[in-house]
């Protein structure tokens, strides 16, 4: 009795943890024909299209409450440099597939790449 | 109010236990998708409710925050850390009286769930967007099994002869 219980619980997480992949299979993009859209406090402000430059650049972005310098190459984005607090946003590393975020909580600043959804991404 | 020489000791144990618990974490890197972290110092909250009481334990974890939150976090942080932590105190709250002795772990499950959905929450308040809500699916992967995690770790203790300072009745 005991045992099916905590069977039956186990199959429940089971689940949502395999309705959560399948949604995430399902939304993820394909790296390479994604673009960047960057938003400061909810409004878009900087859209990147490609994101396979030939070469890799850098650009500051300035907000009200500081500065995040991004680099763009090689299909990613990632935030390089940030004078935050916390630095989680450079921690979070290079972002690449579509609904990735990088997300600068201090700054109000969102990274997202959006992209054409494909079934064969990966994670 | 009267309050027990012995609840006193208890709480600022498991306040302690829990402020270093969560110091020594934070040391360790963050994973790249969402600051996603074991959440150990949630076992401490956990043993607390089981060794206290449920108001108790709410007290040990709002001294947690507030500690940390006042020894090196940020205003962020401490939004961040308030209200994944109240989430998920009210969840397990409820969960916790509600599976059996053998089902304990199922109590951090849920914990750990609605504490991420409560930082989720808190990020889209911050960062002013729904952006955020995309890491959804990954944050409730790492919480179920970060709480599975958690959960065993405290129904092993829960069994322990530790159970013995135990002052709930």
């Amino acid at each position: 009795m005991v045992k099916r219980k905590n069977l039956t619980w186990a199959a429940a997480f089971a689940a949502v943890i395999a309705a959560c992949l399948i949604f995430i299979f399902l939304t993820g993009g394909k790296s390479g024909e994604n673009s960047a859209e960057i938003y400061e406090n909810g409004k878009l402000i900087k859209t990147i299209s490609d994101l396979s430059p030939d070469k890799e650049y850098s650009f500051e972005i300035k907000t009200e409450n500081g500065t995040n310098t991004i680099t763009v190459g090689e299909g990613s984005i990632w935030v390089s440099v940030a004078d935050c607090s916390n630095q989680t946003c450079v921690h979070a590393g290079k972002i690449s597939h579509a609904g990735q975020t990088v997300i600068c909580a201090p700054h109000k600043l969102v990274i997202k790449i959006v992209g054409e959804t494909s079934a064969d991404a990966v994670i | 109010m009267k309050i027990s020489v012995q609840k006193i000791a208890l709480i600022g144990i498991f306040t302690a236990l829990s402020l270093i618990i969560f110091m020594v974490e934070a040391q360790f890197p963050v994973m790249p998708i969402g600051g996603m972290k074991l959440g150990l110092a949630n076992i401490v909250t956990m043993t607390a409710m089981l060794f206290i009481g449920r108001k108790e334990a709410g007290l040990v974890l709002l001294l947690r925050i507030i500690l940390a939150a006042g020894l090196y976090g940020t205003v962020v942080s401490f939004a961040f850390s308030l209200t994944g932590g109240i989430l998920a105190y009210l969840a397990m709250c409820i969960a916790v009286s509600r599976v059996g002795e053998n089902q304990l772990w199922v109590t951090s499950v849920f914990g750990g769930f609605f504490h991420n959905i409560g930082q989720l929450c808190a990020a889209a308040v911050i960062s002013g967007t729904w952006a955020v809500f995309s890491l959804l699916p990954y944050l409730i992967i790492s919480g179920i099994l970060t709480g599975t995690l958690n959960g065993l770790i405290l129904q092993r203790l829960w069994k322990s002869p530790l159970r013995k300072y135990s002052i709930k009745r």
